[in-house]
């Protein structure tokens, strides 16, 4: 790889201070196989779709022009305005549930004494993301069954029989068991980014603050909470991200039912795709989707990131 | 992670930590039992599941069953084997791509600045959130009229083009955690970028690499939709559908299905025992 | 240390630049053989031409080893008698929705095996988009059926009337030939019925029915009925459906039907998808007509012996865990489970069906249950219009013939024991033991919710009537929905098929 270094610097153009010789394509060949590998096989597919999304394709015919018909249908389409709701719920709900169960385990694991457990925590807390993620959504599936589901056999041994529901059969508690599905949701990579972030917390300041008195839910909130931000930022946008997009348990549980209560943009999408042929309103769905969670990414993303380099290239 | 020049109380409550560990910590280590109990459901369901044949199954669901139907195993293990093998076949590039090319990438973001810099990676970052099945679709009917359909490069190529911005976003993270000093050091002495990258940067990223090898190798256990698409000849099926073949819409046996998916969980298994320590290694740092 | 890494960084980067720069196909001599053959068949005497078959579940080696053996002996036989062939079968697909992305992508790139299995309702739905019409090739003789055989001449001769009007689209084309056929029936636990004193041979009318049920249910504490209703795709409610809406208009029926597809050696019969636009157009099928309330009182009935969660239940084959443990009294299900249930129920089980259907049931009832069965197996198949675009519909028909000549087709569904072979000629097995008297009776006039105006139609109708089963809607308001469903999908089918009947746009 051809470089420029230290030794051909050219002062006289050195005008910032941390300014260096380093010609702009250094870093520019550094990206390029990102770069060209991503414009094949990310936006030139999405183009496309965003194209198809002003056409009237199904998959395989020549699709024809129709401007912004699609769109005239999305907006008038009460299912997707339903699936909307639905995915901003599921995608708030399972974010603030994964973050704040997460932030609870890596607690936990934290405040061990015993470093060799708080290391066993975590590997066994690590291993369940080898576990397919079909393989859990079947027996969650099995899990709310209203007869000899776990759930509910296990409400009725407990005498709490009246609590006993129909989860995934009625439609204002459907949402809330998809929600709810992998619960402790503590095994991921939520944990792990969290529980590191806190591990890294130089073990001198816990202890100062014990020393000072200070009582551990004071010292939570005052110095455990601030330092795990940054982190939990990564964790959020991710969440944020899987949720907006989420098909897979719906797919596989529900179908997005009953009479759409859990139908998502993500599972409307597939089926209009796959099942219905309408690839030109399938994209349209997709773009609206990309467009909405882009915006979501980039105010957050815009938020964390000011730059933190050693030089500048000219 | 603890610096060596410590307070000395702090050092009295280290020492006493030491010794009192296990007792005190009994209320905590319990709590946590009870998160991983319910964990690990769904792995000790697969577990005992697997040795069941379809009665047993169907008449008793959550408790185990006696007697215990190993030949699931023998009946699952030619499939799982045959489409692991493919799936390793898709996993090493797809690793190496994905490594090596998030790995430049995240380099250059972190150590450099340069007119749109910041542009260039929201504009690849941005690209996490696309909805990946909308792609699918335009990016077969590309593949079919490049005429990959079938080949190794077709599998590859898009895995890690799905892969690498949050890679790229990841190694970046991580290269902005080491210190400047490092590289302005090396400058001085007059290495060369790629050097800078090559021999200071990579050796450090171990962990960062092994955390994204992890992640990468995950995905490609599990993405069902993408090889079922462009893979026209069924001898190449990944693992994804190679647990699926014990099933088709008629009739399932369930115990040789979980059978497959307790030996297709095997291989991760044992390449997460050796890593898992670099792993969590790799998560440390970054992420602020 | 440091070199150590730079090697192999260095080779890293290599095997990835040389990766992404050239194809390199994984190295399959079988795939290559086929690329190459049609370029070559001209030239070389010695080339065969390809022909791909993808057969459901008569070819699933992983599932079903024994007659995917017998499948390729067919194949061998095959092969022998046109040495130029060479039929490669395609093994089935995993469960799951997967089917229909697989086959949408493959069409998209014209990859489609030539000879394949669908549902037939997106078959239709898709029409000669994917797929050759068969209406001509129906005319020709299949030189595989025994001289003086049914089919020999004419090879429509072979199916059965009801087959092949059930199976036709809605722009009356036929896209595949079915060969078997699915019969259904209520699978019970006699422990359970007896313990409740319920002995189906007592019913008389689906009130009785109903009143039996309902006391299995509060008697014995178990759920009565195994069946569900889902939002998107197929569920049994579905058979529910057309059997209320079929006995509903049962009187009406010779109102309903349309001159062109009338036979006089059945009177009673299934409306196509052409005649169900028409008679909503025409305003003579309207959900807001009095009989859809008994149809509505009817699956409320229904619903109301179902388990808990029948809106949430997302496959039937989960509600085979309540029904081994004896915690379900009954099942309605397919022929496809006799041999699960042979082999593995833990119980004394029975098969029975729905009672008779009375004017007390429901106005226009005709005294009368309706079979279900229907071609939804795994013996339809179609040639891809691809296929003809590359010059083997000739072979494909060929193929297609020898595998639905009876003595053939007749091997591949007796191994397989699930389904009934509908080619005249072939012996069911003992499949059909338990289903003598059920497949005597009349079939439904309405089929299920996707195949009369198309499956989004049919989705729609399904979530209609879970928001009337959740209390969402009321009759009067249900009445009005499914009426704009009705409507919509008809003015719509219209719009697709250009009927020379419909009203002008």
């Amino acid at each position: 790889m051809a470089t420029g270094s230290l030794a051909t610097t050219t002062t006289e153009k050195r005008r910032r201070k941390r300014s260096s010789g380093i010609p702009v394509f250094v870093p520019l060949l550094f990206l390029l196989p990102a770069i060209l590998l991503l414009i094949a096989f990310r936006y030139i597919p999405a183009f496309s779709a965003v194209y198809h999304s002003f056409t009237d394709w199904t998959g395989t015919n020549n699709a024809a022009f129709v401007g912004l018909a699609q769109y005239q249908t999305l907006l008038a389409d009460p299912v997707f305005w339903t699936s909307l709701r639905n995915v901003l719920l599921y995608t708030f709900g399972r974010t603030v549930l994964t973050t704040v169960m997460a932030f609870l385990a890596a607690e936990l694991v934290y405040n061990l004494r015993n470093r060799q457990s708080q290391w066993l925590w975590r590997v066994t807390f690590t291993l369940p993301m080898v576990i397919p993620g079909t393989v859990v959504l079947l027996i969650w599936r099995q899990i709310y069954a209203a007869r000899l589901g776990l759930l509910n056999e296990s409400l009725r041994a407990l005498g709490l029989e009246q609590w006993a529901q129909p989860w995934l059969g009625q439609t204002n508690t459907a949402l809330l068991a998809i929600i709810m599905i992998g619960f402790p949701l503590v095994s991921g990579f939520s944990f792990l980014v969290i529980s590191s972030a806190l591990m890294e917390l130089s073990s001198e300041i816990n202890e100062a603050s014990l020393l000072d008195g200070c009582s551990p839910l004071r010292r939570i909130f005052a110095i455990d909470i601030p330092s795990i931000i940054g982190p939990s930022v990564l964790v959020i946008i991710l969440g944020i991200n899987a949720g907006l997009q989420e098909f897979a348990p719906m797919l596989i549980i529900t179908s997005g039912g009953p009479a759409n209560a859990t139908q998502t943009p993500g599972l409307y999408l597939y089926q209009i795709a796959f099942t219905y042929g309408k690839f030109g309103y399938a994209t349209a769905i997709g773009t609206v989707l990309m467009i909405l969670t882009l915006g979501f990414s980039y105010f957050i993303l815009r938020a964390r990131y000011r730059g933190a380099t050693d030089v500048e290239v000219q | 992670m603890s610096k060596s020049n410590s307070l000395p109380a702090a050092s009295a409550v280290r020492a006493r930590r030491r010794s009192r560990g296990w007792h005190r910590d009994w209320p905590l280590n319990l709590a946590l039992l009870a998160l991983a109990l319910l964990t690990y459901l769904p792995f000790a369901m697969m577990l005992q599941q697997s040795f069941k044949d379809n009665r047993q199954y169907f008449t008793s669901f959550w408790l185990p069953t006696f007697p215990l139907h190993f030949e699931n195993y023998t009946k699952a293990f030619p499939i799982i084997y045959n489409t692991v093998i493919n799936t390793v076949i898709y996993a090493i590039p797809t690793l190496l791509l994905v490594l090596t090319i998030s790995g430049l990438a995240g380099f250059a973001f972190a150590r450099y600045n340069f007119r749109g810099k910041d542009f260039l990676f929201m504009a690849m970052l941005l690209l996490i959130m696309l909805p990946g099945i909308l792609l699918v679709i335009p990016m077969f009917v590309q593949i079919v009229d490049i005429g990959w359909t079938n080949t190794l490069q077709a599998m590859v190529l898009p895995w890690a083009a799905v892969q690498i911005p949050f890679g790229m976003y990841l190694m970046r993270t991580f290269f902005e955690t080491l210190p400047r000093e490092y590289f302005e050091a090396a400058r001085i002495d007059g290495a060369s970028e790629s050097q800078l990258f090559l021999r200071i940067a990579l050796p450090l990223a171990l962990p960062a690499f092994s955390t994204l090898g992890i992640l990468t190798l995950l995905f490609t256990w599990n993405d069902i939709i993408w090889p079922l698409i462009v893979l026209l000849d069924t001898t190449r099926y990944p693992i994804s559908i190679g647990v699926l073949s014990f099933s088709n819409s008629q009739s399932t046996n369930y115990g040789v299905t979980f059978a497959g998916y307790v030996l297709a969980s095997l291989p991760l298994i044992v390449i997460f025992s050796f890593t898992v320590r670099r792993f969590m290694a790799g998560l440390q740092g970054g992420y602020r | 240390m440091r070199k150590r890494m730079q090697l192999l960084i260095g080779t890293m980067v290599i095997l990835a630049m040389v990766l992404s720069a050239c194809a390199v196909p994984v190295a399959a001599p079988a795939t290559g053989d086929a690329a190459a053959a049609p370029a070559a068949s001209d030239a070389a005497a010695g080339a065969k031409q390809t022909l791909t078959v993808f057969l459901q579940c008569y070819y699933d080696p992983n599932v079903e080893a024994d007659t995917a053996a017998v499948a390729e002996e067919l194949v061998a036989e095959y092969e022998t008698l046109h040495p130029d062939v060479d039929i490669q079968l395609v093994p089935n697909l995993p469960a799951g929705q997967d089917v229909e992305t697989y086959l949408t992508a493959r069409m998209a790139a014209t990859e489609s095996p030539d000879i394949m299995w669908q549902q037939f309702n997106t078959r239709n739905q898709r029409g000669d988009t994917w797929w050759v019409p068969l209406n001509d090739i129906f005319e020709m003789p299949n030189p595989y059926i025994e001289a003086g055989q049914p089919g020999s001449e004419r090879w429509a001769d072979s199916f059965q009337d009801y087959v092949l009007n059930q199976t036709r689209a809605a722009d009356s084309n036929w896209y595949q030939a079915s060969l078997d056929w699915v019969e259904t029936g209520y699978y019970y636990n006699k422990e359970i019925f007896a313990a409740a004193g319920v002995d189906p041979a007592n019913w008389n009318s689906w009130g009785d029915f109903v009143a039996d049920m309902t006391k299995i249910k509060e008697t014995q504490k178990v759920d009565a009925l195994g069946a569900f209703v889902k939002q998107q795709g197929w569920s049994n409610w579905w058979w529910a459906d057309d059997i209320f809406l079929t006995v509903a208009w049962a009187d009406a029926a010779p109102d309903l039907y349309m001159e062109k597809y009338n036979d006089s050696s059945r009177p009673w019969r299934q409306m196509t998808p052409e005649e169900i636009a028409k008679a909503i157009i025409d305003g003579k099928l309207t959900a807001t007509d009095p009989r859809m309330d008994d149809y509505l009182r009817m699956s409320k009935e229904f619903i109301s012996i179902l388990p808990a969660d029948y809106n949430g239940i997302a496959s039937l084959d989960d509600l085979d865990v309540p029904f081994f443990s004896g915690a379900l009294a009954s099942i309605w299900t397919g022929t496809w489970k006799n041999k699960l249930y042979t082999a593995q129920i833990p119980f004394d089980y029975g098969i029975t069906y729905l009672p008779p259907f009375t004017t007390e049931d429901a106005a226009g009832a005709q005294n009368t249950a309706y079979r279900v069965g229907g071609p939804s197996s795994c013996g339809q198949y179609g040639i891809a219009k691809s296929a003809a675009d590359a010059g083997k519909l000739d072979l494909a028909t060929d193929f297609l013939m020898f595998i639905a000549a009876p003595q053939n087709f007749e091997r591949l569904a007796v191994s397989y024991g699930g389904y009934i072979p509908m080619v005249k000629g072939a012996d069911a097995g003992e499949v059909m033991a338990n289903f003598t008297d059920i497949s005597a009776l009349p079939e439904r006039l309405m089929s299920d919710p996707p195949d009369r105006l198309g499956p989004e139609n049919g989705d729609a109708w399904s979530q209609a009537m879970q928001a009337f089963f959740l209390g969402q809607t009321d009759e009067a308001q249900t009445k009005e929905v499914l009426q704009k469903l009705w409507m919509d999908g008809a003015m719509k089918q219209c719009a697709d098929q250009q009927y020379d009947w419909c009203p002008a746009q």
